[in-house]
């Protein structure tokens, strides 16, 4: 293979790979975010008690994260060919990311929630608000730090499933990986792709971190 | 005003019922500074949790103003808390927001405009002597600041009740006394009814008008506050006036040992100077726990005196003829 077309396809494959990870966490999030607050409110002692609601949701978020990524896959191929018409390429990948990912996310979220001082919720209680009015102004405000922090974790763990999406027919460097390097034996190429990943992990945690540690107004 | 009747609070747990209120009547005028005063675990903190229904009664009514609160729907029961503020031993502040958003907190879910919160804001923590420090976080605070952020904050939606839980408690003496003068200058300036719960007798002292003691979930005593620790009733009352004191020295050989109590005398008087001057004796102090209140002094001294009869006599009648009530003691001071 000649360098030119070496480069513009591992060019490819990042933005792939870049593409299908950041849509799927930003949906995830779309739909952890609230699951995961309700998780936490209808704990008991909660702001919104309801066992029930809390064990069904519960016990459905244990189930999805149960089941391993890659046949999780390829079980919804036909709930995925009915969202996006497809069952291959970067697009097609984003639906189980999203499936797989959501209920991971949803329980990172509560537990960054039961890191806030319970005592700041009781003092929100004492001044007259609404549960609505703990959840947008108390509850994910005093827990942003720790949320953003565990988006740099849900982002890099996306990352790895959408590299093993590549098996499947999905896209970016995860597929190069498996066709070039698996396949047809190319261990350089394999090298090549796991190295971007490798760099591509690091820039989001660095990232995360640091954009994390900066909004935490605890730090003097 | 808020009037308790018949409150009881019985919390369920793995290992079963715990009483933590138990019949109590209590009754806080409007514009009095009230002490509520116990031991650890007396039940002070349920007690003013039940107040504001953070703490939902088993039995009994509590009413603000004549309404009864356990009979408010959720969100009138929230438009009711708007009226008591409430302050923290821990504060309890949002540490994401700096001390100006935090004092607007209460105004923001109240539907109060941005602009006309922020001056009432910041006319509020220029009260608490903050005005220098609006934009800094909680974490930037010392307690004592984070106090006053929270006072602001309980201020904030006009309330005409402020409960104070154990407030001074994680504070030193110096913050404690500014904090506790700044409660009294909010109760005379804005006419704002303080309760006031706290394990500490000085407190109650420096500030309170009335006063109530709580021990294991009742009420044992109630009244003001002069009355109460002039004439404790119960032995909780006098173990919080007079704490025990340790061992007294040993060396009391040719010595008599003279348990003094004092109960009402002005504290100006120096009583045990006089008394060496009128009876020509010594006296060895051993050991004191006096309390000046309103201007009175209480409490008991152990008092050593010179083995001689003659002395012993002079004193006994000195010491009553300035009503000081006195009992001879034996040597471990009991």
């Amino acid at each position: 293979m000649e360098i030119n077309q070496l480069l513009s396809l591992l060019g490819k494959g990042i933005l792939e790979t870049l593409y299908m990870t950041v849509v799927s966490t930003a949906i995830a999030y779309v739909l952890g975010i609230p699951i995961g607050v309700l998780l936490y409110v209808t704990d008991e002692g909660g702001v919104l008690q309801n066992k029930a609601v809390n064990q069904v949701v519960g016990f459905v978020v244990n189930i999805v994260r149960s089941i391993p990524f890659l046949i999780l896959l390829v079980a919804i191929l036909p709930f995925t060919r009915i969202v996006v018409g497809t069952t291959i390429g970067s697009t097609a990948t984003i639906v189980p990311l999203v499936v797989a990912a959501s209920p991971f996310v949803a329980r990172m979220v509560e537990s960054s929630l039961k890191e806030i001082d319970l005592g700041i919720i009781e003092a929100a209680h004492a001044m007259g608000s609404s549960p609505w009015q703990i959840i947008t102004k108390v509850l994910l405000p005093e827990a942003k730090p720790s949320l953003l922090v565990g988006s740099t974790i849900a982002i890099t763990t996306i990352l790895g499933y959408s590299a093993m999406a590549g098996f499947v027919g999905g896209g970016g460097l995860g597929a190069i990986a498996t066709n070039y390097g698996y396949y047809r034996y190319q261990t350089d190429i394999m090298l090549i792709t796991v190295l971007l990943l490798v760099v591509i992990v690091q820039i989001f945690q660095v990232v995360g971190m640091r954009f994390a540690g900066g909004t935490d107004k605890r730090k003097r | 005003m808020i009037r308790f009747e018949s409150v009881s609070k019985v919390f369920k747990t793995s290992a079963g019922e715990v009483t933590a209120l138990s019949d109590i009547n209590l009754t806080i005028e409007d514009g009095c500074i009230y002490g509520i005063i116990g031991l650890s675990g007396a039940g002070k903190s349920t007690l003013v949790r039940c107040m504001n229904l953070l703490e939902r009664p088993t039995e009994g009514s509590v009413y603000l103003d004549d309404v009864n609160l356990m009979s408010l729907k959720p969100k009138e029961l929230r438009l009711a808390r708007r009226k008591m503020g409430m302050i923290f031993q821990q504060f309890n502040l949002l540490e994401q927001r700096d001390a100006l958003s935090n004092v607007c907190y209460p105004l923001e879910i109240a539907g109060v405009d941005k602009k006309k919160a922020r001056e009432k804001a910041k006319s509020l923590l220029e009260l608490v002597g903050l005005e220098d420090r609006l934009h800094n976080y909680p974490a930037q605070l010392s307690g004592g600041q984070k106090q006053r952020v929270a006072i602001a904050r309980a201020l904030a939606s006009d309330p005409k009740i402020l409960l104070c839980d154990e407030a001074t408690s994680a504070l030193d003496p110096n913050t404690t006394s500014a904090i506790l003068d700044l409660l009294k200058k909010i109760n005379k300036e804005l006419g704002v009814t303080v309760v006031v719960i706290t394990h500490e007798m000085r407190v109650v002292e420096q500030i309170c008008d009335q006063v109530a003691v709580i021990d294991r979930g009742c009420l044992v005593e109630s009244g003001p506050v002069r009355d109460v620790f002039m004439k404790p009733k119960s032995t909780v009352t006098r173990n919080l006036v007079f704490p025990r004191q340790g061992k007294s020295p040993s060396n009391i050989e040719n010595q008599r040992l003279m348990r003094l109590t004092f109960d009402g005398q002005s504290s100006e008087e120096p009583v045990i100077a006089n008394l060496i001057l009128a009876c020509e004796t010594t006296v060895n102090i051993l050991g004191a726990s006096t309390e000046n209140i309103g201007g009175k002094a209480y409490g008991q001294m152990l008092i050593a005196l010179p083995s001689d009869e003659f002395v012993l006599a002079r004193v006994k009648g000195y010491l009553s003829e300035v009503g000081v009530s006195y009992e001879e003691v034996s040597g471990d001071g009991n």
